[in-house]
């Protein structure tokens, strides 16, 4: 069914020639300027490093950093070591404060913006590269730490919910539902310039596809790799390696320029996307607080934490840094699957309340029902509603509702009848939970009656989580398809048999 | 830097391209022809608009790939059996090496015929003479079941024989210069290099069971995967690699393929995948079928997507609005939706499933 909601909105998008609003509000937490740093990447094809990085805050000039050969790793990690240092301050770490008073104590909330997926993914291989590398070479803490901060912002990513890395196309297909196929979605480009002041459908059809033949992933077009670099690379290799720093200044600067131009492309888009999600009118969902209340709790457990322990060096806490490969064993994910699974949940009752268009979404999908009230007994302890929609609830005696708007409204079910539609309830309060509004007054209202509802399914977050810290604690799952499976998969980084193509 | 060898034209024949191709949209008439006739899609695109990109790979990364794979089977394939060794995958310390590369791609046979007759003798000789366990590099084999006129040939990437209860035992295995990412390497990369395994399965099957082999040498059901170690060139060997459903898909595959190619001629393009005007005009003649698949893989893409935009094809706005369309031309739905009368049961239908479910419930 959700699939189908978002088939019929791209044709209603499409026909009314422009991307449209999707919910009542904006359903992604944009930072303030300070909290945000804007991260893009370019590499050459077929590498795994960084060939260029911008970096910075919004409305900031960006820091560019590039090499003339990425394939040269020495100049990679010097690279590196620089970007490293900016992205470690963003996040706080105490030992690269630009300003030690004002470092933080505490983990606060931080967030990095890329331009798409794949940008992303660099990240993870600037983990493997460096979080656990035994390279002998100046500054290589700073490089352990980026990669132990790359790789947990690669894992948190992965959360449901989180609000600490926002993937940049992803943010503007929350927000709208754009006239375009989902593949061509993912291009940043693209979705930017649909959103353009172009009058018409069909200019501003054209304008996206014009702007997808500018790449936006790490990766440059191929064709512009061949026509504006490939010589320059050739020419800085034309010397001997301990002649070309001191020979190849012009043409590093311009490599430098080339890779700069595209650099500053993609921040710039994303840029524009933040200013896009700020101006919109529609205001954020109020829910967002609380994850990145959450989100700044489980980044701090994730990655901070960490970062203390390690710099306490004290050998009973040392730091358990999350493991580069993903899960290890059947056990361990399986506990990630209901950490996903408990975040996803916490997510959708974080968001739910305050936009009415989620909460369609979830009466489609069964999780709900909109209902008026015929009865209210027992001095409130039992109420009877009539419910309209959906035909075929998927709700079940014994569970939890909340009512939509109020989420700590509660009202755990006690019958169901599909043939007459009804279902009978016991609200979990008495006396009034709100203090104004429509909502506040105690169960026992006499006005509750003939009033319309939309009670939400309101799933136990912490039952899923509790349960994901049970299959952790055992050694063996009970379950045959996570026991089949027992056999762990090698975790050791194997460091290079030599020192790659030089 | 190591030299980088030459191109690979010789790779031009390999089958291998020509099926994946089709398998990724086998509903399109023109990428069929292409496949079956050996025409490259990137030269009928060019030819249909001259400023179609000449190529669609970074000429960098077709380098590095080369070269990796290069310094894998150098120094008899030295920094390849250390990987592999490392893994665990040879009883013995030291594994053999045998190099069935073409001249052309720095080996030491002459041409593809070479290639083949060597693999066919290794075969042979395995499965009497069962003292070799090691690495096979470009192990060649032409299938007997001749689908894509005038040969289909697959080039094996490395050839892994282990002995186990006392028979030969080989499996497949792929070189890749991606980075192993552990459970986050890409998946789409991963599932692409897996059906490429799986079609060199059904292929060593086909010619064990041609050679009457098949009883004295086991195939293995499980591939091994070369990937790059993140941020260097050193290989990480994934084992283990399930191929049994990769390799019936393969199967499956060739005879749909076959029985879609069989009312076609039997003319083939060279080995450059260019062809005679007549072998163009048959692919650019073909249906076309635009669908989000064709922009991960055909260089048509964006002159498939304009037709498709101009023609108010569903898909334009992905596969699922043209399965949900259900026949109507999205120009019809426009006009739908902007207030037009439905004409038929399949344009009201169309009409009710637009409605939010939501509205005029009481």
């Amino acid at each position: 069914m959700t699939n189908e909601i978002r088939t019929t909105r791209r044709l209603r998008a499409w026909h009314e020639g422009r991307p449209l609003p999707r919910g009542e509000k904006v359903n992604v937490h944009v930072g303030d300027d300070d909290e945000v740093l804007c991260l893009s990447f370019v590499r050459m094809g077929g590498e795994s490093l960084p060939w260029g990085v911008a970096v910075g805050h919004p409305h900031q000039e960006p820091r560019i950093f590039t090499v003339p050969d990425p394939r040269d790793r020495d100049m990679v990690a010097d690279m590196m070591v620089e970007v490293g240092k900016v992205l470690l301050e963003h996040f706080g770490h105490p030992s690269f404060a630009s300003d030690e008073d004002e470092a933080m104590t505490m983990y606060e909330f931080r967030q990095i913006w890329v331009p798409g997926v794949s940008h992303l993914e660099l990240l993870h291989s600037i983990a493997f590269a460096y979080a656990r590398t035994a390279w002998e070479r100046p500054e290589v803490e700073v490089l352990r730490a980026l990669g132990n901060l790359a790789n947990c912002l690669f894992v948190e990513a992965q959360r449901p919910g989180q609000q600490t890395v926002v993937v940049a196309p992803h943010a503007l297909t929350t927000a709208f539902d754009f006239p375009s196929s989902p593949v061509r979605q993912a291009h940043l480009g693209h979705l930017l310039a649909w959103m353009g002041r172009e009058k018409s459908r069909e200019s501003r059809l054209r304008a996206a596809t014009e702007a997808e033949n500018l790449s936006v992933a790490t990766t440059l077009d191929p064709e512009f790799e061949r026509t504006r670099l490939e010589s320059l690379v050739e020419r800085w290799n034309a010397p001997p390696r301990d002649q070309r720093t001191a020979k190849g200044k012009r043409v590093a600067r311009d490599i430098d320029n080339v890779v700069a131009e595209q650099l500053r492309h993609r921040h710039a888009l994303v840029v524009r996307t933040i200013d896009v999600l700020r101006r919109d009118t529609r205001g954020a969902n109020p829910g967002l607080a609380e994850l990145v209340r959450i989100g700044t709790t489980k980044f701090a457990r994730l990655w901070w934490d960490q970062v203390v322990r390690e710099r306490s060096a004290n050998p009973d806490e040392r730091p358990y840094w999350p493991g580069l490969r993903g899960d290890n064993n059947a056990r361990q994910a399986a506990f990630a699957y209901q950490q996903r699974v408990a975040s996803s949940r916490q997510a959708l009752h974080s968001l739910v309340h305050g936009d009415r268009t989620l909460q369609e979404e979830e009466l489609q999908r069964g999780h709900g029902v909109r209902a008026k009230v015929v009865a209210v007994e027992a001095g409130g302890a039992r109420w009877t509603l009539v419910y309209d929609f959906p035909s075929l609830p998927d709700i079940k005696v014994g569970g939890s509702m909340a009512i939509a708007g109020a989420p700590k409204m509660q009202v755990r079910v006690m019958a169901v009848s599909n043939s007459d539609r009804t279902i009978v309830v016991a609200p979990n309060w008495s006396a009034p939970k709100n203090s104004t509004g429509p909502l506040a007054k105690r169960a026992g209202d006499p006005t509750w009656r003939g009033r319309q509802l939309i009670l939400i399914e309101d799933f136990p977050v912490h039952f899923t989580e509790s349960s994901s810290y049970r299959i952790l604690d055992k050694t063996e799952s009970g379950f045959d398809i996570l026991d089949h499976f027992r056999h762990s998969i090698a975790t050791e980084i194997v460091e290079p048999i030599d020192g790659g193509d030089e | 830097m190591n030299p980088v060898p030459v191109p690979l034209p010789a790779n031009r024949r390999d089958t291998r391209r020509r099926f994946e191709q089709w398998v990724k949209h086998p509903g399109c008439g023109a990428n069929l022809v292409s496949a079956v006739h050996n025409v490259k899609m990137g030269a009928v695109a060019r030819r249909e608009n001259p400023s179609a990109p000449k190529e669609g790979q970074s000429s960098f990364a077709l380098a590095r790939g080369r070269r990796f794979e290069a310094g894998l089977v150098a120094d008899n394939g030295e920094r390849l059996l250390r990987a592999m060794s490392a893994r665990q995958m040879f009883d013995r310390p030291d594994p053999h090496f045998l190099d069935f590369r073409i001249s052309i791609n720095g080996g030491p046979l002459a041409d593809i015929d070479d290639a083949i007759a060597h693999t066919e003798k290794f075969l042979q000789v395995l499965a009497r003479d069962r003292s070799f366990e090691g690495v096979v590099s470009s192990a060649t084999l032409r299938i007997p079941k001749g689908v894509m006129l005038p040969e289909a040939t697959l080039i094996i990437d490395a050839l892994a024989v282990t002995m186990v209860d006392g028979r030969p035992t080989i499996s497949v295995g792929e070189i890749k210069t991606y980075a192993d990412r552990g459970g986050h390497t890409s998946k789409s990369d991963l599932a692409h290099a897996r059906a490429q395994m799986g079609l060199y399965v059904h292929a060593l099957a086909l010619v064990l069971e041609q050679l009457d082999l098949a009883d004295d040498i086991v195939l293995s059901l499980q591939g091994f995967l070369v990937l790059t170690h993140p941020g260097s060139n050193s290989p990480a060997v994934r084992v283990g690699e399930d191929l049994r459903y990769q390799a019936e898909r393969a199967r499956k595959g060739f005879e749909l393929m076959e029985a879609a190619a069989s009312e076609m001629s039997d003319l083939v393009g060279d080995d450059d995948g260019e062809g005679s005007t007549s072998l163009f005009d048959m692919v650019l003649a073909a249906p076309t079928s635009f669908a989000d698949a064709c922009l991960s893989f055909c260089e048509r893409a964006p002159t498939c997507y304009a037709k498709a935009v101009a023609n108010g094809d569903g898909a334009v706005l992905g596969d699922d609005v043209d399965r949900f369309l259900n026949g109507l031309s999205l120009r019809r739905a426009d006009e739908l939706l902007g207030g037009a009368r439905p004409r038929n049961d399949v344009e009201r239908d169309f009409l009710r499933r637009m409605k939010n479910p939501l509205d005029g419930v009481s």
